[in-house]
């Protein structure tokens, strides 16, 4: 396999007569094809590529994995303890499987189709590819030609659906080294609105491959709130591509809240297509150790009268590295833009590191655009005005590491899935060590 | 007239210092070997080790490529092309005072408003002027020479003190830096160099004005400015270029020292010719500026007026080793029409306690291009390190672009950065509250733009900040409305 | 002397006919009242007079001193001597009061063929102005109306309309947002710039103003057009009884 990068493709083999769903179908089949030219023309992106400047891929590139594997049966028990939410919709996908004995996707709300991606073929043709750049050297052409499954989920026009859906990926770390390449297609018909948390779980401390691409289409006046939950384990790599195309006076909030993982990559894409559509997009990293997360987020304001609202928040501890890189593109013609962006970092030792750049490219003069960041450590004062009510330092700097991520959580408006997410980042926050 | 047919008309003005000396010159024919650096070293009799150090540094251009990471545009540069030495004739062997200065130069000076002769003298500014490559004249060296002060042209200086040049030169822009660091390395033709002794505070502006004035030649300009312990100097530099339909190349290279507790003030009104409405003609503005506060407690501040030119690529930049050191970068960079900027700053902590401020105000307008980037990096040992960054643009006009691209670096936790950023288009209701209390559109837009910029223009010296606020006013005349 | 007639005027914005034919004459000294309801066309009178951009002048006209007004530009209004004192003054970051007062005194000397005031006599000038609206001179050299509290703001309105010198002075809401003491300053600084030469248009939703400025008339603006006229009286049966009876009039 010919490679342009320094960097090695870490799979022992990806034979070219190896067999994937859809090979029947003619477009689903040369899409694979156009991928496979292209991932095995450009390979791994390196870090001289602006985009992966801060992320180097060689830990990635040192590893071998595999494809395919013997999967772990877990009792319906067992998954109702690592679902987020009792009350909900469940798509379970297990070391890249789709196990419709743990799913709850029977007795559907009418309007509403979850179905896994192997066997949806037919209702995302239309879709599938289109939010997703494919000449981009990396993880999307990988995704793109290896994907085995994921969930594809449609909602008819004026259809509010009540329940969250919950789509949880559990890597039980049965097969040591495994490879998942996932795709999930969200659609959101005219005026409809639905509720989707992404939740990836590692279940030991094996190293392991996560290649996500997640696509969301909403239609005009839709609405969809997204969460994206990722608490793999320490040894996993994470490699996430979400990207959404949104219509007129659609909704889109997306919050990702990033945990897990040696190395998390998540791209978040967003183009307000049509006048009036709005996004909010926002993220939580809390890392540790060796931990490396990456944020990259774009949002392309195209047209007139759109807006935009993002808040990343990470705190860093131990040796670990964040990196955040927030580009806000204001196209010629899109006047009336509202864009915000604000990404806020707390570095709790020595040995961490955060590199993070805000951009803006503004081609529309009638606009109003503006970024904020920082990079800090707790509030002395604030340390000092606890201590001084009775607080002991461990306790007051845990609870100002807490604050410090309370209003991205507030953000999110769902009473039942903030409790749930807030629970998962308090144990989650590090212990502050200086 | 509606709003925007007024911004339009401000802006259209013409460009003010567009005219061309009528003398004769020595001009290398175009075209770059090692043969052209040797010659350039010849002619200005070098010392050995400054031919080499050129040498090296041209041997390492040949290994680099053009960079291309900049938000900017232009047709390749064909470097054989260029003429990279031009000189007015001279009757005598370099001007020893203003009276063996051609007259045609110093009414060029005058011309641009910066008077060589006694009324420089009542201004209280000492001026090395360059003309194409090389100094043409250089006012008050004796005065300050009483207080051990140099200033005089770099050419000079390479005879007169090259155990500082030795020592200095390329210690802070090493010749390996970047692609036009290193041709200026192989090719500087002239400049100012500027030391000030311990203890000394300069008791006047040094400033230095470079004129391009010859056709398809390249200025190569070298500053080095060291401010010895407990020294302080506040040093200024201005630029202009007749208009010529052809783009001409600028790589300047400016490296500045302090010392312990020392201070330098560096502050430039850029006016290099900015080609026309329609983008033809202009100087390619590629500077490299670096200060190192090697010093405890020592300080550089950074300000520029960027009006002219048709690309400016340019990042004057701080690194901070002393303990206790502190950098300011402040800038209005204003594009117009086709005109393309992408400067900001660099700021490298390295050292305790040092504290750095970024003021950057962009105003786009026409179809320009206008870009802010910059690096606060804060190194693994630089505890306490304090960054403020603020970055706003005004845009004038819905054909020009304005971006803004930061990068924060921080690997010590006991950092404290804070970068904030804005973009918006020149208010109608400010325009519209000047108006209604009778002022016409150019001073309304004018007034908001100044007062827009006015935390950066109030950190020029008196005599440059009139000068600034005047071509501020002119570079966007006819843009709003 | 008639210092402003106002015929037939009729003002849309976009599709939406603000002004439904108003009529309205104003002589040199007098002193107008112009009330009515949220969304009457009040503000849009006034931003019409002073020549703001985004309104449509679809019928009618306007003479000031018997020139056609709406010919001409909105600094060209104020070089003339049409002064507006905005309901919400704008803030102009990074320029100083002082520099926009001289800048615009120079702009209206300039037009009434006279030389600019040097920096000494135009300082004694602001000086003698300031006390009217008992401003500190600290004001001076803020940005204009940057940081300003409301009250402040107004009081910079009036400290402008003193120093220019308008023959037509519009005050527009300059009631609204003030407590009891700062509206006493401003209406003792506006009592004090009442002349025969010079006409004030007070605009305002609330009697209030019009106890301490006292109106040779009142008018009652509703839907674009002016429905009834008095003198003060007037405002204080509206007082009472609301602005109901205006819109149930209009109905019938």
């Amino acid at each position: 396999m010919k490679q342009i990068t320094e960097l090695a493709t870490p799979f022992a083999s990806i034979s070219s007569d190896e067999t994937f769903f859809g090979d029947d179908l003619p477009w689903l089949k040369s899409l694979r094809l156009k991928a496979r030219t292209q991932f095995n023309n450009a390979g791994l992106p390196a870090k001289k590529e602006e985009d992966w400047k801060y992320t180097s891929l060689r830990p990635f590139a040192r590893q071998q994995f595999n494809h395919g594997a013997k999967t772990q049966p877990l009792s319906v028990e067992q998954c109702n303890d690592y679902a987020l939410l009792d009350d909900a919709y469940r798509f379970v996908i297990i070391d890249g499987v789709f196990s419709a004995e743990l799913s709850k996707i029977d007795g559907l709300q009418a309007g509403l189709i979850i179905r896994p991606l192997s066997e949806a073929v037919d209702l995302i043709q239309p879709h599938l590819g289109q939010q997703v750049e494919l000449t981009k050297p990396g993880f999307t052409a990988l995704n793109t030609m290896m994907m085995s499954e994921g969930m594809a989920v449609t909602v008819d026009s004026n259809v509010k659906i009540e329940k969250t859906i919950e789509l949880l990926v559990i890597n039980s770390g049965e097969s040591a080294n495994l490879a998942t390449h996932l795709r999930h297609v969200i659609v959101l018909a005219d005026n409809s609105e639905a509720t989707i948390i992404e939740h990836y779980l590692g279940l030991n401390a094996d190293s392991s491959f996560t290649n996500t691409v997640t696509e969301v289409i909403l239609a005009e006046s839709a609405q969809l709130k997204h969460y994206k939950l990722q608490q793999e384990s320490s040894k996993a790599f994470h490699i996430a591509t979400l990207a959404a195309k949104q219509a007129a006076k659609s909704q889109w909030t997306t919050n990702s809240i990033s945990l897990g993982a040696k190395l998390a990559r998540n791209d978040v894409h967003t183009q307000l297509l049509g006048e009036q559509s709005h996004v909010v997009m926002d993220g939580l990293y809390l890392v540790d150790n060796d931990q490396h997360v990456d944020f990259h987020t774009r949002i392309d304001h195209t047209v007139a009268n759109t807006t935009s609202d993002e808040l990343y928040k990470g705190i860093l501890n131990g040796n670990s590295h964040g990196v955040f890189n927030g580009k806000v593109m204001v196209h010629k013609d899109a006047q009336k833009t509202d864009a915000n962006q604000q990404n806020h970092n707390l570095l709790l030792s020595r040995g961490c590191e955060i590199d993070t750049k805000p951009e803006m490219e503004i081609y529309a003069d009638d606009v109003k655009c503006g970024h904020g960041s920082t990079v800090g450590q707790i509030n002395a004062d604030h340390l000092f005005f606890l201590r001084s009510r009775g607080l002991d330092e461990v306790s007051a700097r845990s609870l100002l590491t807490y604050a410090f991520t309370a209003d991205v959580l507030d953000r999110i408006d769902s009473e039942l899935i903030r409790t749930a997410l807030a629970n998962v980042v308090e144990q989650r926050l590090p212990k502050p060590s200086i | 007239m509606s709003e925007q047919e007024q911004i339009n008309e401000v802006l259209a003005t013409d460009y003010q210092a567009g005219f061309v000396t009528d003398i004769e010159s020595d001009t290398f024919p175009p075209g770059l070997s090692e043969e052209t650096v040797r010659k350039i070293s010849r002619m200005k009799d070098e010392p050995e080790f400054l031919l080499e150090w050129r040498l090296k540094a041209y041997h390492h251009w040949l290994t680099l490529e053009t960079p291309e990471w900049a938000h900017v545009n232009y047709p390749e540069i064909d470097y054989q092309a260029i003429s990279y030495y031009s000189a007015p004739k001279k009757k005598t062997d370099g001007p020893k005072s203003l009276d063996e200065v051609d007259p045609e130069l110093l009414r060029t000076y005058e011309k641009l408003g910066v008077p060589l002769d006694e009324r420089a003298r009542l201004a209280g500014v000492a001026v090395d002027a360059v003309f194409d490559s090389v100094s043409v004249a250089n006012t008050f060296q004796d005065k300050l020479a009483e207080d051990g002060i140099i200033f005089m042209p770099f050419s000079k200086a390479v005879h007169a003190h090259p155990e500082l040049i030795k020592k200095y030169l390329g210690s802070v822009v090493s010749y390996k830096d970047n692609f036009y660091a290193a041709l200026n390395s192989a090719l500087f033709s002239d400049g100012s160099f500027v030391y000030i002794p311990k203890g000394t505070r300069c008791p006047m502006e040094l400033s230095t004005y470079f004129r391009i004035n010859a056709a398809n030649t390249g200025q190569f300009e070298r500053t080095l400015i060291i401010a010895d312990d407990d020294a302080y100097v506040s040093y200024l530099e201005g630029c202009t270029a007749p208009m010529r339909d052809e783009n001409q190349l600028h790589a300047a290279v400016v490296e500045l020292v302090a010392h312990d507790r020392a201070e330098i003030k560096y502050s430039t009104v850029q006016n290099w010719y900015p080609g026309d409405e329609n983008g033809v003609g202009g100087i390619f503005n590629f500077v490299t500026k670096r200060a190192a506060c090697r010093g405890v407690s020592s300080k550089v501040s950074w300000t520029q007026v960027e009006t002219g030119s048709a690309i400016t690529w340019k990042y004057p930049s701080i690194i901070l080793q002393g303990d206790n050191s502190t950098g300011e970068f402040y800038s209005v960079a204003v594009t117009n029409n086709m005109q393309q900027a992408d400067t900001g700053t660099k700021m490298i902590h390295l050292g305790k306690n040092t504290s750095s401020t970024i003021i950057s105000k962009g105003i786009a307008a026409g179809r320009s291009q206008n870009s802010y980037r910059g690096l606060v990096r804060v190194g693994p040992n630089a505890e306490n390190a304090r960054n403020y960054t603020e970055c706003d643009s005004l845009l004038m006009g819905d054909q020009c672009g304005a971006h803004t691209f930061p990068y924060i670096e921080v690997k010590n936790p006991t950092a404290q950065i804070e970068h904030e950023a804005s973009t918006s288009k020149i208010s109608e209701d400010q325009l519209f509250y000047c108006k209604q209390r009778g002022l016409d559109a150019d001073d309304a837009v004018s007034m908001i733009v100044n007062g827009f910029c006015k935390e950066v223009m109030r950190q020029l010296p008196m005599e440059f900040a009139v000068e600034a606020q005047n071509l501020l006013s002119l570079s966007l005349e006819g843009s709003v409305g | 002397m008639k210092m402003l007639e106002i015929k037939n005027l009729h003002a849309s914005v976009g599709d939406k006919e603000i002004l439904r034919g108003i009529n309205l004459t104003i002589n040199a000294g007098e002193v107008h009242a112009i009330m009515g309801p949220n969304g009457a066309g009040k503000s849009t009178l006034s931003n019409v007079l002073a020549g703001r951009d985004g309104y449509t002048i679809t019928q009618g006209e306007v003479l000031y001193k018997g020139e056609n007004l709406l010919e001409l530009a909105a600094e060209e209004r104020a070089q003339r001597g049409v002064f507006l004192a905005f309901q919400y003054p704008v803030e102009i970051p990074g320029v100083s009061n002082i520099y926009l007062l001289k800048a615009a005194l120079n702009a209206v000397r300039k037009y009434q063929g006279l030389d600019e005031l040097d920096a000494i006599d135009f300082l004694s000038l602001v000086r003698s102005k300031l006390d009217l609206v008992k401003m500190d001179e600290q004001f001076l050299h803020r940005g204009v109306n940057e940081g300003f509290s409301g009250g402040e703001k107004k009081r910079n309105e009036i400290l402008q309309m003193a120093l220019l010198e308008p023959s037509l002075a519009i005050l527009d809401e300059t009631d609204s947002g003030l407590d009891i003491d700062a509206l006493k300053t401003v209406s003792e600084g506006v009592n004090g710039l009442r002349s025969a030469d010079r006409s004030i248009v007070m605009i305002t939703h609330y009697q209030r103003l019009l106890d301490y400025i006292e109106p040779d008339f009142v008018h009652v603006l509703s839907d674009g057009k002016i429905v009834k006229t008095g003198d003060k009286e007037l405002a204080k049966e509206l007082e009472k009884t609301g602005y109901s009876w205006v819109q149930q009039g209009q109905a019938e």
